[in-house]
């Protein structure tokens, strides 16, 4: 809802009567609310019903019940409880996002983290020559990032057929002091039984690969992070981290602005384009010793009029 | 016999803890985990001789976090790195003390010529000090290349790190200061009854001030150790910092409001913060609930360990 338009349409905009105030500000919300309705902007998910007003309200009772097809299941169910609006979703209900109401809107992009994590996974389980035990560092449990990096960990482990395995998961909530700690406990449980570390963020890589060196293993056990901070790919460099993911950051910030100027200018009809460029996936970068020279070099030229050549896909929301 | 009993008690939760981990995970108490508990004690153990006496006063110092921030940012400048041109080498640490004990002083010289609790002024002082390192560096991270000055936490002297010798060293020097010196009876002084305290003639107000100093000056080192220790500096090193500090004061027996505890009990308290967090790791515990199991021990030990026959009023 366009609270800022509900505001600027009171009477009082900056009532100082709080209660009257309030009272303002919801009846123009469920205006809007209505005019959104008859829009159709709510879709086909929701259906809300106003309670009708005072003296009808026997009357339309009555005749509510009386109907045969209820316009909603739960709209008898919230007439029975006394709630003012009903709103429960009569076929499932889809998940809306700012496209939907707005077409001045543009694009949001962002980056699956399932193929990138898994594809780290693999340089990592390459580096390890294939076999042997992975302990692995994830992120705040509840993050999107960090749930789609788990299951992107455990897809390339599942795929190595049990010839990998994850000695054990912990988070350590992005944070590379946790990271550190973990790493050193992780020495004394298991010891050379660690054949790989795999950490969700370069920063948790980098605080393993310190217990590591505090320990004289750095370098002896392969440890990979996805981010590509500036640390990562000096420890790649130094033949301490096996890998990274680069989040390809010339083409994202350049892309981003390139779509918003050109939305401006009028050479893209953002309303009319498909949902999957509204909201869509850029591509990771994984970067090893291979293709470090080439990660840091000078970045190659991008074509900015190319908005979504290399957009993978319509953005899932995962958690 | 109760009190004494009392007084032993955090030792006691400490050895119980350890035999509980070494019953399940024997490696526990090989040497080399022990020297990774101590390393990973160590720069709390510097951070918590501050807070000590911080709290024995009846105070609280939340500046921890920001001043670790700002010095370990200092520290990773000052020495061979890929930010600024400078090659001090261990002038780092005394600067990083300098600066952290700067710091203190404004801490204290806030909360006594405005008159404000020193819950707020160094809650205050401590954002704006992430604010600073995050000015400072534009986000960025300074990554250390001075391999000399990362000897503090990789270098050993007779198999265990000098950082562990450092931290002992602290523990050392307030232990003095606590049991030799004026202003470590003055503390007691104030944090038992400040009206009294004053009335008998202690420099309360000097004395506040000169204590906060001295929280900031080991906060400044552990900032330093810090750097050392992940061979980096940026505003977010410290995170998490602060909780593991109060904690470990609490968890050792000092008491929040004051007058109760010593430097020693501070000591066992990040010991048992320590081995808590590795041996959950040790002992394979679910990442799911470890922060349960976390929080129930820490109302377990301080239960124990506080004496709350003689408290008035618990607030």
């Amino acid at each position: 809802m366009d609270l800022c338009r509900i505001h600027a349409q009171s009477r009082q905009p900056l009532s100082c009567d709080l209660r009257q105030g309030c009272g303002e500000f919801r009846r123009l919300g469920r205006r809007a609310v209505r005019d959104a309705r008859d829009r159709g902007q709510f879709g086909k998910g929701h259906r809300r019903c106003a309670r009708p007003s005072r003296p009808h309200r026997r009357q339309a009772r009555a005749q509510h019940r009386s109907q045969r097809q209820p316009r909603c299941a739960g709209h008898r169910r919230g007439m029975r409880q006394g709630r003012r609006l009903c709103r429960h979703p009569v076929e499932q209900a889809r998940r809306f996002a700012p496209l939907d109401f707005d077409p001045n809107y543009v694009a949001h992009m962002s980056f699956d983290g399932v193929p990138t994590s898994k594809a780290i996974t693999e340089a990592l389980i390459s580096s390890m020559g294939g076999e042997g035990g992975i302990v692995a560092i994830g992120g705040i449990l509840s993050n999107v990032p960090a749930i789609e990096r788990k299951l992107g960990l455990e897809q390339a482990v599942e795929a190595s057929g049990g010839k990998v395995n994850i000695l054990d998961f912990q988070p350590a909530d992005w944070n590379e002091t946790k990271a550190f700690e973990i790493m050193q406990a992780w020495l004394t449980r298991f010891g050379d039984e660690i054949k790989g570390v795999w950490a969700a963020n370069d920063g948790m890589a980098i605080g393993a690969l310190e217990a590591l060196r505090q320990d004289g293993r750095a370098g002896a056990v392969p440890v990979t992070g996805i981010d590509g901070i500036d640390a990562a790919y000096a420890a790649i460099e130094a033949g301490e981290m096996a890998g990274t993911v680069a989040w390809d950051p010339n083409w994202t910030g350049g892309m981003g602005l390139s779509i918003a100027y050109n939305t401006a200018l009028g050479n893209i009809d953002i309303a009319s384009e498909p949902h999957e460029h509204r909201e869509f996936y850029g591509t990771g970068i994984i970067v090893t010793a291979d293709n470090l020279a080439d990660v840091r070099g000078e970045p190659a030229p991008i074509d900015f009029k190319d908005y979504w050549g290399k957009a993978t896909g319509q953005i899932q929301y995962r958690g | 016999m109760a009190r004494r009993v009392r007084s032993l008690a955090p030792v006691l939760v400490l050895v119980a803890l350890c035999l509980a981990v070494a019953s399940i995970n024997g490696n526990f108490l090989s040497f080399s985990n022990l020297v990774r508990l101590l390393s990973s004690a160590a720069i709390p153990l510097v951070l918590v001789m501050g807070a000590t006496f911080v709290i024995l006063m009846g105070s609280i110092d939340l500046s921890v976090e920001g001043v670790v921030a700002l010095a370990a940012v200092a520290a990773s400048m000052l020495v061979a790195n890929d930010f600024t041109s400078l090659d001090l080498g261990f002038v780092a640490l005394p600067a990083a003390m300098l600066l952290g004990g700067l710091i203190g002083f404004f801490n204290g010289w806030l909360h006594i010529r405005l008159a404000i609790p020193s819950f707020m002024t160094t809650l205050g002082i401590g954002f704006a000090c992430v604010g600073i390192a995050t000015a400072i560096l534009g986000g960025f991270t300074v990554r250390i290349a001075d391999r000399t000055f990362r000897e503090l936490t990789l270098g050993r002297l007779l198999d265990i790190p000098y950082s562990v010798w450092v931290a002992g060293l602290c523990v050392a020097i307030a232990w003095v200061i606590q049991e030799r010196t004026r202003l470590g009876r003055w503390v007691y002084a104030i944090g038992t009854d400040e009206h009294t305290a004053r009335q008998v003639g202690v420099p309360v107000e000097r004395t506040r001030i000169l204590v906060f100093t001295l929280a900031g000056l080991f906060y400044g080192l552990a900032g330093a150790m810090s750097a050392a220790q992940l061979g980096q500096g940026h505003a977010l090193l410290s995170q998490g910092r602060l909780f593991t500090t109060v904690t470990a004061v609490v968890v050792g027996g000092t008491a929040l409001s004051g007058g109760v505890g010593s430097v020693l009990n501070s000591v066992v308290g990040v010991l048992i913060v320590i081995v808590l967090t590795n041996g959950m790791v040790l002992m394979g515990i679910e990442p799911f609930v470890q922060q349960g199991v976390q929080g129930l021990l820490i109302i377990l030990a301080v239960s124990l360990a506080l004496d709350r026959s003689r408290l008035a009023v618990v607030k």
